[in-house]
């Protein structure tokens, strides 16, 4: 290289000003301010509207709908029963999840592998078909309870999962994988120096859990506890299922009712201001749980840290293994196998024999009209909502992390809310939103397709934010500027660099918005309508009309198909993500 | 011509000034270090340089070609500049292999491809990756990785060749080698080389020419040697090479030729002549410089001492300062602690501040 020739591109520098307005320096602010825009409309609208409509009744402004809340008494019941089922599955779900994430992460069982796979499996069916699945065991007619009625010669079934212990049996079972997700890492990454202090110092096993371990661990423990709190009492799949048959109604299903109960005047103003109440518990819990997940004193965990020893079991490790294969049982093989057999079974109440089992309940429900439009809507509404998201998540992402945008938290605050905020309150304020054509443009919503869409956005666009945020974040921002200096202009360098280090988790964010979109039922249960059903939807209405193997069967169907595309997660993220 | 000027650069984040009315000159080929403690400013004035951070006010010029004018609201992005870079992380794509690494600049310029392939091979050969062409950034050790971002900057024979802390991750005997070697590519390929580096050693063994910088001030510009026997200041004293930094006034009474006469630690002494206008200021002695005289009038008492097999480092009180002897470990006499002897500079700088 004797002659230093200059290569053409970089010996033209432009004396000019900076460069004028062209596509590639205007399409990040289009897409930055047509997603304000859209946020504006899915988010902020309704959420104004469900807050002014919370104070209306009759047309006028008044407050009488808030004290309805507290002088009917099934509203008021209904507080209580929440609060009756809640607090109980938070603690049981909490103990739960914290000791099984202990045995995995800090002792030598045997299998650790298979047993975090099978622990975390709750995590995929949603809750309502987990309810569903375990009326086929522990209904007035479930299996469990038939074999005790033989067994006993009793004529009344033993347990009655239509109850509020029913609810907080299921609501404990399901509940535990939220403050295990949460408790695992920080118990993994515990410094060993700290305990290592404690044992030099004196300290049995226990005195150390005791004195150190539990202590520093305790924010994550109260972290994930109030995480649980909140899902709880935002669900409404469980109460539905097992409270609603007998009239016992939580503060979800209590809304739902009002929503649905055409002959109350002000019925949606009603149930706005009981959706404030909900939304009110929502948020303080979101505030807490934001302040302890932020206080620093007890930091001690750090990513370099040596992880402290494991704990040797000896001979514990044969009872401890069991308990984990009895939870394992309960939560995730005896539910799957109840709504499996179900389905096959010819008739609901008949003995399980070869003679008995047939495909024949499937065949039947590939055959009803309304079961194929709600497949074909579920399938296309979770893949449309999920490709959207994937791609805006991607795009939000990489500009509030690299390009330090204006307005960045008011998005991220506007992502957030619909994700936070139970989904019966997203629903009614959806409802009051586009309950009438939008002005202007003359577009009515309601009672179509498009408002369920929209629904989906609100509610899990925080997913694909929040996986793409991730990933972002993980991508130092030398290996763009280095293309950047090597001569590509900005939306270049995004193109060769971001993109396919991004495409895992890109990928990643589409089925993981699908699989909670598929079994979807509290939006939908409010939003839809004839033609627009969706899987969630029959599920339901089906468990209602007492089709039980019919049920049974789309349950299954549902439950194949998320562990299905789970594992396509953990492919297409090379194992980061997913179950 | 100058490669590279910049004018009057300042760069200000709110109430904090991180850079503060930088020049600099840089002529062609030259090899310039900025070196400081961390904070100073340097790694802000490389990314001006580089174009991914803007001045608040200034100029720079590249090839007299102006690429920023505050005034003006000049500004050339990064990938305009024809400036190379290698990164403190070193930047490598982990999803392209060496080959597609190093050839990138090349193929953002669309040149044909049998001459990005002559170019590229060239340049893995310059830094002896040739071999390793299909392997990817994950295969490679940090010093492999760090090659091949030095090739990559150098495959679009940049006008300026901006290297970051490039030797900070590597340890020391490798530091070592590449030191060597990257002054050798600048030498064989006629490279303008920007370095900004913490390290003092790098900067006085690598370069023509050193800009010292502290909390966002350019101290002072000048060859290693410049630097170390004439510094402009006691934190450049102090931090090129190591100094002894006290109290001294200038007497007003006539000395010897080419000399002045201070009063320092109680004691009066002629100093090489400095221009001042100031009567108080200081005195820095490099700690190489002390030497013991049996009858000086500055008596010193040994406080301190360690042994290091081919030096004695001493630590000496004199009145209420503490100062650093650094001796030959192989002088017949050696000191003990409490000695008091008397010490004479025998090489001595007046400084303002």
């Amino acid at each position: 290289m004797t002659e230093r020739q200059k290569s053409s591109s970089s010996a033209a520098l432009p004396l000019a000003g900076r460069q004028s307005a062209d596509f590639a320096t205007i399409a990040p602010h289009l897409v930055w301010w047509g997603t304000i825009l859209l946020l504006a409309f899915i988010v902020f609208y309704p959420s104004i509207v469900l807050i002014v409509n919370s104070f209306k009744a009759g047309g006028e402004f008044t407050l009488a709908n808030y004290q309805r809340l507290f002088q009917d008494p099934k509203l008021y019941t209904s507080m209580l029963n929440s609060l009756k089922v809640v607090v109980p599955s938070t603690l049981i779900g909490t103990v739960l999840g914290v000791v099984l994430a202990w045995i995995v992460a800090r002792t030598d069982i045997p299998g650790k592998k298979i047993w975090q796979i099978l622990i975390a499996v709750p995590y995929l069916i949603p809750p309502f078909i987990g309810a569903i699945a375990w009326t086929y065991l522990l209904g007035p007619i479930g299996w469990f309870n038939k074999w005790y009625m033989q067994l006993s010669g009793a004529s009344s079934p033993l347990i009655d999962i239509y109850s509020l212990g029913g609810m907080i049996f299921v609501m404990s079972i399901y509940g535990y994988a939220i403050p295990y997700v949460v408790v695992l890492p920080a118990f993994k990454m515990i410094d060993a120096s700290v305990e290592e202090a404690a044992r030099i110092s004196g300290a049995s096993t226990w005195r150390i859990m005791r004195d150190v371990s539990i202590p520093l661990l305790m924010p994550s423990i109260m972290g994930g506890m109030l995480l649980l709190f909140m899902n709880l009492l935002a669900d409404f799949g469980i109460p539905a299922v097992l409270g609603a048959p007998k009239q016992i109604h939580l503060m979800t299903t209590e809304i739902y009712v009002t929503i649905l109960n055409a002959d109350l005047s002000n019925n949606l103003q009603i149930a706005a201001a009981y959706s404030m109440l909900l939304a009110l518990f929502g948020i303080i819990g979101l505030q807490l749980y934001q302040k302890i997940v932020k206080s620093s004193k007890y930091v001690v965990v750090s990513g370099k840290s040596t992880s402290a020893e494991m704990i040797k079991l000896g001979k514990w490790k044969y009872p401890i293994s069991a308990g984990l294969g009895i939870v394992v049982f309960l939560t995730a093989v005896a539910p799957v196998a109840a709504a499996f057999f179900t389905s096959l079974i010819r008739a609901y109440g008949a003995p399980i024999t070869w003679s008995n089992l047939t495909f024949r309940n499937y065949a039947r429900l590939f055959s009803i009209e309304s079961i194929q439009r709600a497949l074909t809507n579920s399938f296309t509404l979770s893949a449309v909502s999920g490709i959207m998201i994937a791609f805006l998540g991607l795009m939000l992402a990489y500009m509030i992390i690299r390009m330090n945008k204006r307005g960045a938290r008011l998005v991220e605050g506007l992502i957030a809310l619909p994700y936070a905020v139970p989904g019966t309150i997203v629903a009614l304020s959806m409802i009051l939103a586009f309950l009438n054509p939008i002005p202007i443009i003359h577009l009515s919503l309601y009672n179509t397709y498009w408002i369920l869409l929209i629904a989906y956005l609100a509610r899990f666009m925080n997913l694909g934010l929040q996986t793409l945020s991730g990933a972002v974040t993980q991508i130092h921002p030398s290996l763009e500027e280095a293309s950047r200096i090597s001569g590509a202009a900005p939306m270049r360098a995004f193109w060769d660099i971001m993109v396919p280090l991004l495409r895992p988790s890109f990928y990643a964010a589409f089925f993981l918005v699908m699989i909670p979109a598929l079994g979807e039922i509290t939006l939908s249960a409010l939003l839809w309508s004839v033609g627009n059903e969706t899987i969630g939807v029959i599920v339901f209405s089906m468990q209602e009309e007492g089709k039980v193997t019919l049920t049974a069967a789309m349950a299954s169907i549902l439950i194949v198909t998320v562990f299905l595309l789970n594992a396509i997660v953990k492919i297409v993220s090379k194992g980061k993500m997913g179950i | 011509m100058e490669t590279l000027r910049l004018e009057n650069i300042t760069k200000r984040y709110g109430n904090n000034t991180v850079v503060s009315n930088a020049n600099l000159n840089v002529a062609k080929n030259e090899f310039v270090t900025i070196v400081g403690p961390s904070g100073c400013g340097k790694t802000t004035m490389l990314r001006m340089i580089a174009g991914f951070i803007e001045p608040t006010e200034g100029r720079i010029l590249l090839d007299d070609e102006e690429i920023v004018n505050t005034a003006k609201k000049i500004f050339v992005p990064p990938e305009k500049r024809g400036i190379g870079m290698v990164f403190q992380s070193y930047a490598v794509w982990p999803h392209m292999n060496v080959f597609d690494n190093v050839s990138y600049p090349l193929r953002i310029r669309k040149m044909n491809k049998q001459l990005i392939r002559e170019k590229t091979m060239e340049i893995l050969r310059v830094v002896h990756l040739e071999q390793y062409v299909e392997r990817y950034p994950h295969e490679l050790s940090g010093g492999q990785q760090q090659r091949v971002a030095l090739a990559r900057a150098l495959v679009m024979e940049p006008r300026v060749l901006l290297l970051d802390e490039p030797l900070s991750n590597l340890d020391a005997k490798l530091r070592e080698t590449m030191r060597f070697e990257i002054k050798q590519i600048q030498q064989k390929m006629g490279v303008t080389i920007i370095y900004v580096t913490h390290d003092q050693i790098e900067a006085m063994t690598m370069s023509d020419k050193v800009v010292v910088m502290n909390a966002g001030h350019v101290m002072q510009i000048g060859t290693p040697q410049e630097i170390y026997n004439e510094p402009v200041n006691s934190f450049v004293a102090k931090f090129i090479g190591s100094a002894n930094v006290f109290p001294c006034r200038r007497l007003d009474r006539p000395a010897a030729a080419g000399k002045m006469a201070v009063e320092a630690l109680g004691v009066q002494m002629e100093v090489p002549f400095k221009e001042t206008k100031q009567q108080e200021g200081l005195l820095a002695v490099r700690p190489h410089h002390v030497f013991p005289k049996e009858d000086s009038p500055l008596k010193a008492r040994i406080i301190g001492k360690l042994y290091q097999g081919d030096r004695i480092d001493y630590m000496l009180q004199v009145q209420d300062q503490q100062l650093s002897w650094i001796a030959d470990a192989s002088d017949e006499h050696q000191y003990e602690l409490n000695d008091v002897i008397g010490i004479e500079f025998k090489k001595s700088l007046w400084l303002d501040e």
